[in-house]
Formats: C-alpha cells, sequence, structure tokens
C-alpha cells in the first residue's frame, strides 16, 4: 500500500467527489422529470426529499460541491502558475480547511432547517 | 537499536509472493542499504535486489521502503522514524524476482521522447553559446539520475504503463527548455498524446518521491504549458 500524502488523499478525494456530482446530477435530471408528471407526484417527490436518507445526501452534497471546487481551484492554480506548484501542500491544507470549514457550517444550517 | 525488517520475496517460477521477516541491531545512522547488505551477507543470501554505487548517484536501488518511494542507499533508519521497516519492489511494473522489476514500460517512456540532444543547426566552429539565464531554465531536470523512483510512485502509471510517465517528462523538461536543442516537435509529438502530459493529474507523488528533490510536477506543469502554447 502506497502511502498517501496530501496530493495522493486530494486526487483521490476529487474523483470520489467528482463522480459523486454527476451521479447527483442525472439522479436530479431523473428527479425533476418526476415531479413534472403532475401535482401528486410533485408532492411525493417533495415528500421523498425530506427523509433522513436524503437530507444527510445532500449536506454530503455540499462537502462534495465545496471540496471539488476548492480543490479545481488550487489545480487550476498549478496548472497556470509556478507559485502554485511550489506551494502544494499548503494549497491542499488551505482546500481542506476552507471547504471544512465551509461544510461543518453549512452542513449545520441546511440540517437545522425545516425539511 | 532493533529494527523489523519485512522483505518482499517473489519466485516467478511458483508465482509465491512473502514477506520475510528479519530482526537486526542496527545503528540509526545506518542506512536502508546497509542493513539490507548485511541481511544478504549474514541471514539469507537468496534475497535479489539492485544495487550498483550504493551511494545515491546511479539510480539502482530504487525500491518502496515503508510505503513511499525512495533510495535504499540514501534513507537512514533513523529517518524512518520506526522500528518496523517494509520493503517492497517498485510499484506498476513486473516484478522479476524479490526486489527487482522489469524496468521496460520505464525506459520505453523515455525513449519515446527522445532523451538526447537533437541540435538546431550544424556544429558550430566555436562552443555553442548559452546564457546563465537560459541554463536555469532547465537545471532542476538535469539532475535525474532515472532511478524510476518517481514514474513508479504515479497512480496514473500503476493502471497504464504505456504512460510516458514522469522521469520521462523530466528528461524531455531538460532538453525542450535548453535553448541550443532543436528537436522540441518530434518530443510534443509524445508529450501530447493520449499516454502523454494530459494523464498528469497533479498528485505530486513523483515530486515526493525523488531522491534528487526535483520539482517534478512543477517540471510537468512548464511542459504542459509549453505544449499548449507551442502546438
Amino acid at each position: 500500500m502506497y502511502k498517501i500524502k496530501e496530493g495522493m488523499l486530494s486526487w483521490i478525494l476529487h474523483r470520489v467527489t467528482g463522480v459523486s456530482i454527476v451521479g447527483f446530477l442525472i439522479f436530479h435530471i431523473w428527479g425533476m422529470s418526476q415531479m413534472s408528471k403532475g401535482p401528486d407526484a410533485f408532492n411525493a417527490v417533495v415528500e421523498a426529499y425530506k427523509t433522513p436518507l436524503f437530507r444527510v445526501g445532500e449536506v454530503l452534497l455540499l462537502g462534495a460541491i465545496l471540496f471539488h471546487g476548492f480543490n479545481g481551484i488550487r489545480l487550476i492554480l498549478g496548472e497556470f502558475t509556478a507559485w502554485a506548484m511550489e506551494r502544494n501542500k499548503l494549497l491542499a491544507y488551505l482546500v481542506y480547511i476552507f471547504a471544512g470549514a465551509l461544510f461543518l457550517i453549512g452542513g449545520l444550517i441546511m440540517w437545522r432547517a425545516e425539511g | 537499536m532493533e529494527v523489523t525488517v519485512d522483505i518482499y520475496r517473489y519466485d516467478q517460477e511458483t508465482g509465491a509472493a512473502r514477506f520475510d521477516r528479519f530482526v537486526k541491531e542496527v545503528d540509526p545512522k545506518d542506512r536502508v542499504l546497509d542493513v539490507m547488505m548485511d541481511i544478504k551477507d549474514y541471514d539469507d543470501g537468496t534475497i535479489a535486489f539492485r544495487k550498483s554505487c550504493g551511494h545515491g548517484v546511479c539510480g539502482s536501488d530504487a525500491m518502496q521502503i515503508n510505503g513511499i518511494n525512495r533510495l535504499a542507499c540514501q534513507t537512514l533508519i533513523q529517518d524512518l522514524k520506526s522500528r518496523s521497516i517494509r520493503i517492497e519492489p517498485l510499484k506498476g511494473m513486473k516484478v522479476l524476482r524479490d526486489l527487482i522489476v522489469d524496468m521496460d514500460p520505464f525506459f520505453t517512456g523515455l525513449e519515446r521522447i527522445k532523451p538526447y540532444f537533437i541540435p538546431k543547426e550544424s556544429a558550430p566552429v566555436t562552443e555553442r553559446r548559452q546564457s546563465i539565464a537560459e541554463r536555469a531554465l532547465f537545471d532542476d531536470t538535469t539532475k535525474c539520475i532515472m532511478c524510476g523512483a518517481c514514474t513508479s510512485s504515479c497512480p496514473s502509471f500503476w493502471t497504464n504503463d504505456a504512460y510516458v510517465g514522469p522521469a520521462a517528462f523530466v528528461k524531455a523538461h531538460r532538453f525542450i527548455m535548453d535553448s541550443r536543442d532543436g528537436g522540441n516537435d518530434q518530443r510534443l509529438e509524445a508529450l501530447d498524446d493520449k499516454d502523454g502530459l494530459w494523464r498528469c493529474h497533479s498528485i505530486f507523488n513523483c515530486t515526493d518521491a525523488c531522491p534528487r528533490d526535483i520539482q517534478i510536477t512543477k517540471a510537468i506543469g512548464e511542459l504542459k504549458r509549453y505544449t499548449v502554447v507551442h502546438r
């Protein structure tokens, strides 16, 4: 087992969150198409979204998007500047801190909000 | 100081892999290679690994030590900060025996980028002049000893050994950024390829593994920008 350092951890998380977000988008479009089938179908979908499973999913989605977004900025900075390449570890930790902090704050707000 | 050394063993004929454990009394300032030579000399002479100069120049003894690719001859026991040492062959290449791997995919990638000087014009009467600033552009990538620690630390290489690989990119950088060299178009063909530069996801394992501290991912980034601009 190769030791997982900052760069590889970020890469694994970037892949996992990326694939998850694509999966969400496909599911989201399917959900929207269900909603368009009439008032009863609309209400059924909204009720389903209020269940704990979906609420946890929504909070996790926030985390995935935050990490993927911030880490994407780090990668783009690296592609364009030597400055970012030389500070990879620092930037990786900044991504963890920013994405983590916003995830905690945003997740708490979302979890407390009425379903 | 007593350390436990677990060494990967592989027999190609039977296809059986295992770890052999040796408990050794060592000096913290011993290098991993010293301990391995001691084991080979006094405990088990059948252990196979590559070493040549033993001083971090030839690049023969790159191996995975406690989960990171490094040179056994450059790694002090005290720097591992652990009393258990786990030694495995380089990842992503076929193991031939114990710690010896088939380096062919590594050298195939290297050959693709033409790792030699291709002159721009016929040789001048005097030397080929180069300014200090021009030389500085590729100073970092001249340090490569081709040990393979970077290429075999790369997840992109683990899943696809046709990937040109970090070591070849370092060599490509060394010649592409050289003002005297004229073979860039030929090299860019190998770089701007499905198995080329764009499989690099800036994972930085290569930079972490390099025993010569070459900023490999940074060099690859410079090549990416160069390729986008010049091709």
